[in-house]
């Protein structure tokens, strides 16, 4: 589903230069479960960040279900990005304007998914995340393993393929992150792809691969 | 997403930033409101020609009469009219127009004044067309005892414009005639000539305004070139009649006038310019409060583009709320504008009307100005700042350029604020001078009564000393205001004319109008010695007097020897000079004869009432009047607020500028909350390590605040040589003035350095407060 050959990423100032992905070559493969680990500012989220779509590497190739996408425009990674990558964030990122039901219904409004169609889509999703009963409350109701459920409940709403999380348990206790790690070994099973980023050894151990980046390379990648 | 969406999406995010929205919406609708109603009146006033039909072939015509340095008017000998039309074929037609004064209506035993009463030839309405409302205007062109009367004039005197028919006992320059009411009119919006009622029938051989009309076709620049060169000649010779077009006339302020309405030109312009002012600081406001809540919305449109948003998206999203906002706060300030209009008409006397306000005249302004306050925001947040990622924008608002921009719009603020409170300050204490001298006027009520009339009022003035509410009376020919004569200057020069009030008065006259005499203990012990006492002031002195020579004790006849008026005449003292006209105007010459005027032909009642208690004072007025002229019209003039009225001008502009400069410090203030709290905001992370290093809430306090010093201090800087600039040319038109102190600059100074450090005090002490581990972490 995923593979990258040599992909770069600087970041330039006047005076500095960074590398922030130095030639990184993965792939993962549809259905998989990958974990990405590696010390702070190894590169992890700025990896996430361009598989997610939300940025263009400075070199190198991606290609997304086939297709090479580095060098899209905005305009063209946001409408492959609809429907195909679902994301979830350490810090929820909900929207605290939206409503439980609003925020999971924000990638469908932007897809142009027909009312009913939408109503049930979204229905599905809080019932299978179990918070049908909080839906018309809004983000700062809600406990963090309640938001977190939130985040993941929009990004699986629209079925994408792929679940891209930028440590997902970060903010939350133990009990609430064991729930969030297992529904995303849940979705999994179910046939998402999901690349996670994390820091946890432990949630690591829900992956079935870990790749190991460190000063922005591949340093090891490990099958579970 | 739909608009519906995107609209509950907008409402709830100004409900999550209510301060930011409240701040932000009210400031937008002071603004818009400030400056549609200053808008709408300069292109009222500026346009007040333009309404009369076929303006731009009528013109005035004009003939300064000289009346020396002191004054200049402007008057047509009625009977001259006809030989100066004849000699121009171009002059269609032509009217005279002449304004009576103290001008009174008996109905069912009542008396009402008349304001603005007109006398005109029957050719009036080919020139200003009135509307008619009932009536007529063919029978008033042709009956001599007809009368037209304003609708609110007919509606004061009946209680309701269904008057036609009604009789009226009308006194005019003390005849009584009378007069049956057959047109019902209305006024036009935007009027030079307002008419209070009017008569077409009688003429004005009088003269005072002429206005002629031209031929279609005429080509008006040459005609006005051949009327200037014919020199046509008049009663003062050749060549002093000219011409003016309605426009001109309109803003000629130099003459007086008793017809035509005139309007400053200068007010036009400061309108104008505040309402410029005011505009900026709003405009100012808005860029800085909408930048500073984008950094709270950044989130969400991140959020938004995870989700599948588009760049379009989020572009419509914004800009629909900065087009909402602007929108809303538009009907909202047009809500107000028509509660607060009574306000402003009597503000800036001017007859502004919501329907003149929505018109084709202004509303394509107002209009274009809303677009492009709501538009350049609009597309500026939306296009520049949708690509930015929460540090980048925090990058894009701080990096150098940026930070330059904000400053400058701050800054900006700061410049206008001061320059609007220091001139307020300094047009403020013009008022306070002028209130100063009137408060020898203060409270002052005159009757006039002539010798034919019944018993003077030197038999019944007693009485009224003893009244409730009287604190003392006085006895004069023609009181303090109505008379004075001409002479020729000390050069011998037919040209050089001088005004010399006159005053024949009794002696307690200098006490009731606190006049100072120079030498008073002098002037006692010539008093009862003299015959034929008199008292001059010093301008009188300065004009007649050679340098150096005391004229106490000598004969007026000794420096006016041709003048048989001033024979056997003694000075026996000289008073200081006061004001008592306009303070463009110099004083005059003033000659006081101090007489018995006992048996005078007319004699004029000063009355000076106690604060509150006019009212009650005039009621008894009133009563002895009817009771002793029965046959006569109750008519006072009211001295109390004659040099305010005189100085209309300078209250008006400090009328205005107070308002303004209030509202533009209240924009600049929660302008500057917000922009305090996001700056504040902006430097949690800095001076949460500050703390931990050691930094005490002084220090970070005035870190805070250091910048906003140096905005002041240039703000200061550029607003002082501004102000002075601009009102020393204002001041300097007036004969005299209130100088400008250092005061008018340090106390805006103050308040507004006084307010900003408030505060960012008040922020700012919230934030150091705050447990710096706990900030460095969510930082």
């Amino acid at each position: 589903m995923i593979k990258t050959n040599n992909l770069q990423k600087v970041f330039r100032t006047d005076e500095v230069e960074t590398w922030a992905l130095n030639n990184v070559s993965i792939e993962v493969k549809e259905g998989e479960f990958v974990a990405i680990m590696g010390p702070s500012g190894c590169g992890k989220s700025t990896l996430l960040n361009i598989l997610g779509l939300l940025d263009n590497p400075t070199g190198g190739e991606y290609y997304l279900n086939g297709k090479e996408v580095s060098k899209y425009t905005e305009a063209q990674r946001t409408s492959i990005r609809k429907g195909i990558i679902g994301f979830v964030f350490q810090s929820f990122n909900l929207i605290d304007e939206l409503n439980v039901y609003e925020n999971i219904e924000l990638p469908l409004l932007y897809m142009g998914v027909p009312a009913s169609e939408r109503k049930r889509k979204v229905e599905e999703a809080m019932e299978r995340m179990a918070i049908a009963h909080r839906s018309k409350h809004f983000p700062q109701q809600l406990s963090g393993g309640q938001q977190q459920r939130v985040a993941i409940a929009r990004a699986v709403v629209s079925n994408p393929k792929m679940i891209l999380a930028d440590e997902p348990t970060g903010n939350l206790d133990s009990k609430n992150g064991k729930e969030v790690m297992s529904l995303l070994t849940d979705l999994n099973k179910e046939g998402t792809t999901i690349v996670m980023v994390t820091h946890s050894q432990h949630d690591a151990g829900y992956a079935g691969r870990i790749i190991r980046l460190f000063d922005g390379q591949v340093v090891t990648e490990v099958a579970l | 997403m739909s608009y519906y969406q995107l609209l509950r999406l907008i409402i709830r995010g100004w409900w999550r930033n209510k301060l930011f929205t409240v701040v932000a919406w009210g400031s937008l609708v002071i603004g818009i409101l400030c400056v549609s109603l200053l808008g709408a009146f300069v292109l009222h006033e500026y346009r007040a020609d333009k309404v009369i039909p076929d303006g731009e072939r009528i013109l005035r015509l004009t003939q300064q009469v000289s009346m020396g340095e002191q004054a200049a008017t402007t008057f047509i000998y009625g009977p001259d009219v006809p030989q100066i039309v004849s000699a121009f074929p171009e002059i269609e037609t032509s009217t005279r127009v002449s304004k009576r004064s103290k001008v009174s209506v008996v109905y069912r035993d009542e008396t009402f004044s008349i304001e603005r009463f007109m006398l005109a030839d029957s050719t009036f309405l080919d020139f200003f067309p009135l509307e008619a409302v009932q009536g007529s205007w063919q029978e008033v062109q042709v009956q001599p005892d007809a009368i037209a009367l304003e609708e609110k004039t007919a509606l004061r005197i009946f209680g309701s414009s269904d008057c036609l028919g009604e009789s009226l006992a009308m006194t005019v320059d003390g005849d009584v005639r009378p007069m049956v009411v057959k047109v019902v009119f209305r006024n036009p919006a935007q009027a030079l000539l307002s008419v209070g009622a009017l008569s077409l029938s009688a003429g004005s051989d009088d003269g005072e305004a002429c206005f002629i009309k031209l031929r279609e076709g005429t080509d008006l620049d040459k005609f006005r070139q051949k009327f200037a060169e014919t020199l046509l000649p008049t009663v003062l010779g050749k060549g002093h009649l000219d011409t003016q077009t309605l426009h001109e006339s309109y803003f000629d302020t130099s003459v007086q006038d008793l017809v035509l309405r005139h309007r400053s030109l200068v007010i036009l312009v400061i309108g104008g310019v505040v309402a410029l002012l005011v505009l900026l600081v709003a405009c100012f406001n808005y860029l800085n409060l909408g930048l500073t809540r984008l950094l709270d919305r950044m989130r969400m449109l991140h959020i938004e583009v995870f989700a599948g948003a588009s760049r379009k998206d989020i572009y419509r999203q914004l800009f629909l709320d900065t087009c909402l906002m602007i929108g809303l706060a538009f009907i909202c300030s047009f809500l107000l504008m028509n509660d607060l209009l009574p306000l402003f008409n009597r503000l800036m006397d001017v007859e502004l009307t919501m329907g003149y306000i929505l018109s084709y005249q202004v509303l394509p302004w107002l209009l274009l100005g809303g677009i492009v306050l709501a538009g350049i925001p609009a597309f500026f947040i939306s296009r520049k700042l949708q690509s930015l990622t929460e540090s980048e924008y925090r990058w894009f608002y701080q990096g150098k350029i940026r930070r330059l921009l904000v400053s400058c719009f701050q800054g900006g603020q700061f410049v206008v604020t001061l320059v609007l409170f220091s001139v307020f300050l300094i047009i403020h204490s013009q008022l306070e001078l002028i209130k100063k001298d009137n408060l020898r006027f203060e409270g002052v009520i005159d009757v006039y009564v002539e010798k034919d009339w019944g018993p003077p009022v030197s038999a019944w003035m007693e009485e009224a000393r003893h009244w409730q509410g009287v604190k003392e009376v006085t006895l004069s020919e023609t009181g303090l205001f109505e008379e004075s004569m001409a002479i020729i200057g000390k050069s011998g020069n037919p040209e050089d004319i001088v005004w010399i009030d006159m005053v024949s008065c009794r002696k307690d006259f200098l006490d009731f109008y606190r006049l100072e005499l120079i030498d008073s203990e002098q002037t006692a012990r010539l008093l009862p010695a003299t015959a034929y006492p008199v008292v001059v002031n010093e301008t009188f002195v300065k004009k007649f007097v050679p340098d150096g020579i005391n004229p106490i004790g000598e004969q007026v006849s000794k420096y006016l020897p041709d003048e048989p008026l001033f024979d056997n005449r003694t000075i026996v003292g000289v008073v200081r000079d006061f004001r008592k006209r306009s303070l463009s105007e110099s004083v005059w010459p003033l000659f006081i004869s101090l007489n018995d005027v006992s048996s005078a032909d007319v004699q004029t009642l000063s009355v000076r009432v106690e604060e509150g208690r006019k009212a009650e004072v005039l009621k008894q007025l009133r009563r002895k009047w009817e009771e002793v002229y029965p046959d006569r019209t109750f008519v006072y003039q009211d001295i109390g607020g004659i040099l305010e009225e005189a100085n209309r001008d300078v209250v008006m502009l400090t009328d205005i500028l107070s308002l303004y400069a209030a509202i533009s410090l209240l924009l600049t203030f929660s302008g500057l909350f917000s922009l305090v709290r996001y700056t504040v905001r902006l430097r949690q992370r800095e001076i949460a390590l500050r703390k931990i290093h050691g930094a005490s809430l002084g220090q970070i306090q005035w870190i805070l605040s250091c910048s906003y010093v140096a905005g002041v201090a240039i703000a200061f800087l550029i607003a002082v040589p501004l102000v002075y600039a601009c009102m020393l040319p204002w001041l300097e038109h007036f004969r005299y003035y209130a100088p400008i102190s250092v005061s008018h600059f340090m106390i805006p100074l103050v308040i507004t350095a006084g307010v900003i450090f408030l505060t960012v005090w008040l922020i700012g002490y919230k934030v150091a407060k705050m447990n710096p581990a706990e900030v460095i972490k969510r930082e």
